[in-house]
């Protein structure tokens, strides 16, 4: 199943500018700014890195994961570095205006450009290139992978 | 043990961002040294060379020429852009040898676990913060994983450190071992239905005004 926060304060929320890519998605705008946290690899040994903005739904997310799991399964552990904590609402079709906002439809996860999305430790880098690689096909955005900074 | 490079800096005389940026545009890093209770110097070294010291050479300790001077300097701390491809900004601290300076050494794997029992290896310190002389900082602390085996985790306590270097983490802190797979949480899965969700946080209404 896909992931989705516990408890929270409100059903619905703000829905901020992020929508998608392609100029036809967008609604105010591409998401803005860069990642400023959560843009290096923090537990395992390589990372999967977002080129990109924009919601990554829940089921993305899961699936990803799911990719992974298969992938790893008795070598190697990876960890998710993205959680769905916005909810998203949308109105049925052929609904008259008004009559309020819509009923929420699904999660997703802000991503700015440069976030990791996913890391991976205990495999070589072939094989973990090579998963991180299969989750990368998975996922609406461009992505990289990304080793370790060094450390100073 | 990290080597001593030699690095050619010069003096910056404009500050703020757009003078930064054409440093940058020029191959050229923005950088300060301080320390010692001495004047703080803006500097600009190359990045060229900069990068070379620090991913292939793996310096922690600089010999820094500044005006016919030479400085020894301990990179403190390193700015990135959020892509983690290109440096931004770079601190450098004066040292000596007689001082101790606390840094952080990453952790290395050596061969592998003899039997793994059905475990995963799982390390939860890729790097040890470490407290030593500047000439002897290590360019890691290597661990041979060879005799590690299912419930028998290398603490901090158990490894063999360098003279001179003492490890600032608690003693009891795992540093490698093997787990069993599926041990580690599974994300949280809600089941769903239309019309169902997270739970929806509400302000619990005062007894008092109940029995009003």
């Amino acid at each position: 199943m896909p992931q989705m926060p516990k408890r929270v304060k409100f059903r619905k929320s703000q829905r901020g500018v992020a929508r998608g890519r392609s100029t036809k998605e967008r609604y105010n705008g591409p998401i803005r700014g860069f990642s400023h946290r959560g843009n290096y690899v923090a537990y395992g040994d390589y990372g999967l890195q977002s080129l990109e903005g924009g919601w990554l739904s829940a089921e993305c997310i899961e699936s990803g994961r799911i990719t992974m799991t298969r992938f790893v399964s008795g070598e190697g552990r990876y960890y998710l570095r993205v959680f769905p904590h916005k909810p998203v609402t949308s109105i049925p079709a052929e609904t008259r205006m008004g009559k309020g906002k819509g009923e929420p439809e699904y999660w997703a996860a802000v991503v700015r450009p440069g976030q990791i999305l996913f890391e991976i430790s205990g495999l070589p880098e072939p094989a973990a290139r090579d998963c991180l690689a299969r989750v990368a096909y998975k996922m609406p955005f461009k992505c990289r992978l990304v080793t370790r900074r060094p450390s100073v | 043990m990290a080597t001593s490079v030699s690095l050619q800096a010069q003096p910056r005389t404009g500050s703020g961002s757009r003078a930064a940026v054409k440093l940058r545009k020029q191959g050229l890093v923005p950088a300060i040294v301080y320390g010692h209770k001495e004047a703080n110097i803006s500097v600009a070294v190359s990045a060229e060379e900069l990068d070379r010291a620090i991913r292939v050479l793996h310096a922690r300790v600089l010999d820094l020429q500044l005006d016919g001077k030479k400085e020894t300097v301990l990179i403190r701390e390193l700015q990135w852009d959020p892509f983690g491809r290109t440096m931004l900004h770079v601190d450098f601290a004066r040292v000596s040898e007689s001082d101790r300076v606390r840094v952080s050494v990453p952790v290395e794997l050596r061969n592998v676990p003899k039997t793994t029992g059905g475990g995963v290896l799982d390390q939860p310190l890729h790097t040890l913060h470490v407290e030593c002389s500047p000439t002897k900082i290590p360019e890691a602390i290597r661990i041979d994983i060879t005799n590690l085996t299912l419930g028998a985790p290398i603490h901090i306590r158990d490894l063999t450190l360098p003279e001179g270097v003492k490890v600032l983490e608690p003693p009891e802190a795992v540093v490698v071992q093997l787990k069993l797979p599926g041990v580690e949480p599974v994300p949280i899965a809600i089941p769903t239905e239309p019309g169902t969700g997270p739970e929806v946080i509400k302000k619990e209404k005062k007894a008092e005004d109940e029995e009003e």
